[in-house]
């Protein structure tokens, strides 16, 4: 008896139908709020170009791919490779020198290249860090699973690695990432430049009030980290009755958290950027005993906020060993556990490290760390156009 | 020295670029996608819109009886 069924608008059928699919998409709520949050300082919008339709079909894409951590790998190297040659189809202006992150929008970066551009690569993790961590799951078999073979993915591609070692100038966050360079990828000395990071300033601000014992670690909990070695050296300390409680900020697999080591630790899973502050004011310790990163981020936090930092070399941080911190071998949880216990345990060492390492943070500021990058390259390439 | 920045994502809130341009040394920045320009803009605008999120999931929840459809509803 209807003859025809009239209505404002429905999920199965139409326009509704394709805006209700959004509701599982990842871009919609969350990941469109954190897009909002992405803002260009106001002076260099005037020179930005962006590529929103490619980058909407790579939300898109990589929604759909989100269980299968090889087709998500693939689709990332894809779409930088995407992005580059729509970069390149948008020209060089009268640039002469190109900067890229770790040869990023590989396609742009190899025809600057040929045309005679100076380029410039940041490389903001060490290269040998899928071998390191390759290794290290060897070693630590059930700690990390479905992870992708990374170099199989970027068979075909114009990535990373192989465009970096062409640059003119790395640009490289610590010692330790200029060294992997040199020595394992044969970079010539001069071509590579140590720029570290800097830290918000606003972080001066947070009064640490040291809870004795709070150790934290924050960061993904994972192997690259040393979560494991985090886990071994508080089983020591614990066994030593050192008191002690272990918190974790930062995301984590169950495969990690499920492991009997991880025992004592207290994982708090992701924590935002306003809070972590609420951990910094209450740690004694931050404890980072990484095996590869560029230029810890969260070091530098913590030395603002006045928190001495147990680390590895390897987590390239600012920190000096015995000033404002220690720096211990990387895959010692032993030294680990002593460093720790040193600091926690002498209250005056504790509260010495503790000055320094504010004041060691004011001069990694991101103010100090445009002055450094500019001077770099200055050096570099004052004698040419 | 005049530079073509490219990057990925807002990696330190675009310190290189805008050091670059502040020391007259920017010709041209190039990124992927940012919440205050270009279609961007009207994306993340989409985040404070009550039709995401909740809303559209409710619409997914919208369904007409049966499978499919007759062929005999429009959408206005």
């Amino acid at each position: 008896m209807l003859d025809r069924f009239y209505t404002d608008i429905t999920g199965d059928i139409g326009l509704g139908a394709v805006v209700s699919a959004a509701a599982v998409l990842p871009l919609v709520g969350k990941s469109a709020r954190r897009l909002a949050a992405r803002r260009l300082p106001f002076n260099i919008r005037a020179k930005t170009t962006t590529f929103p339709g490619i980058s909407l079909v790579h939300a898109l894409r990589e929604a759909m791919v989100a269980r299968d951590p090889a087709a998500a790998c693939r689709e990332g190297v894809r779409f930088s490779n995407a992005l580059g040659m729509a970069m390149t189809r948008r020209g060089f202006g009268s640039a002469t020198h190109m900067y890229s992150m770790l040869g990023e929008c590989g396609p742009l970066f190899a025809e600057g290249k040929r045309r005679g551009l100076v380029t410039v690569s940041e490389i903001y993790v060490p290269l040998s860090t899928e071998r390191i961590l390759t290794e290290e799951r060897k070693k630590f078999l059930g700690w990390e699973f479905n992870v992708p073979d990374y170099a199989a993915v970027c068979r075909g591609f114009e990535v990373e690695h192989r465009l970096s070692m062409h640059a003119d100038l790395a640009i490289c966050p610590s010692k330790w990432v200029r060294d992997d360079l040199v020595q394992n990828f044969g970079l010539p000395s001069e071509r590579a430049a140590v720029v570290p990071y800097g830290v918000n300033p606003e972080l001066f601000s947070v009064r640490n009030e040291p809870v004795r014992g709070r150790i934290l670690f924050a960061g993904t909990a994972d192997l690259r980290k040393g979560i494991h070695y985090f886990a071994a050296a508080a089983e020591k300390l614990l066994v030593r009755r050192v008191r002690c409680e272990f918190r974790v900020a930062g995301n984590v697999e169950r495969s990690v958290a499920n492991q009997e080591q991880c025992r004592h630790l207290n994982f708090l899973g992701r924590v935002p950027r306003a809070k972590i502050r609420g951990e910094f004011a209450v740690a004694d310790v931050l404890v980072l005993p990484s095996l590869a990163e560029g230029s810890a981020e969260t070091t530098y936090e913590a030395l603002a906020c006045g928190v001495p930092v147990v680390t590895t070399p390897e987590a390239g941080s600012v920190v000096r060993d015995g000033i404002d911190g220690r720096i211990v071998p990387s895959r010692d949880p032993e030294a680990l556990a002593n460093a720790i216990a040193e600091i926690v345990e002498d209250r005056q060492k504790r509260e010495r490290m503790s000055r320094a390492a504010r004041d060691r943070a004011h001069d990694y500021t991101w103010e100090r760390y445009g002055e450094r990058l500019l001077a770099a390259l200055r050096q570099k390439f004052e004698d040419r156009p | 020295m005049k530079f073509i920045v490219a990057q990925v994502g807002a990696r330190r809130t675009y310190a290189v670029p805008a050091i670059l341009e502040k020391a007259g040394m920017l010709d041209r920045f190039y990124t992927d996608i940012t919440g205050d320009i270009g279609l961007g803009a009207v994306v993340s605008a989409a985040a404070v819109l009550p039709l995401v999120g909740k809303s559209a999931r409710r619409l997914a929840a919208r369904r007409l009886p049966g499978a499919g459809h007759s062929g005999k509803s429009w959408n206005a």
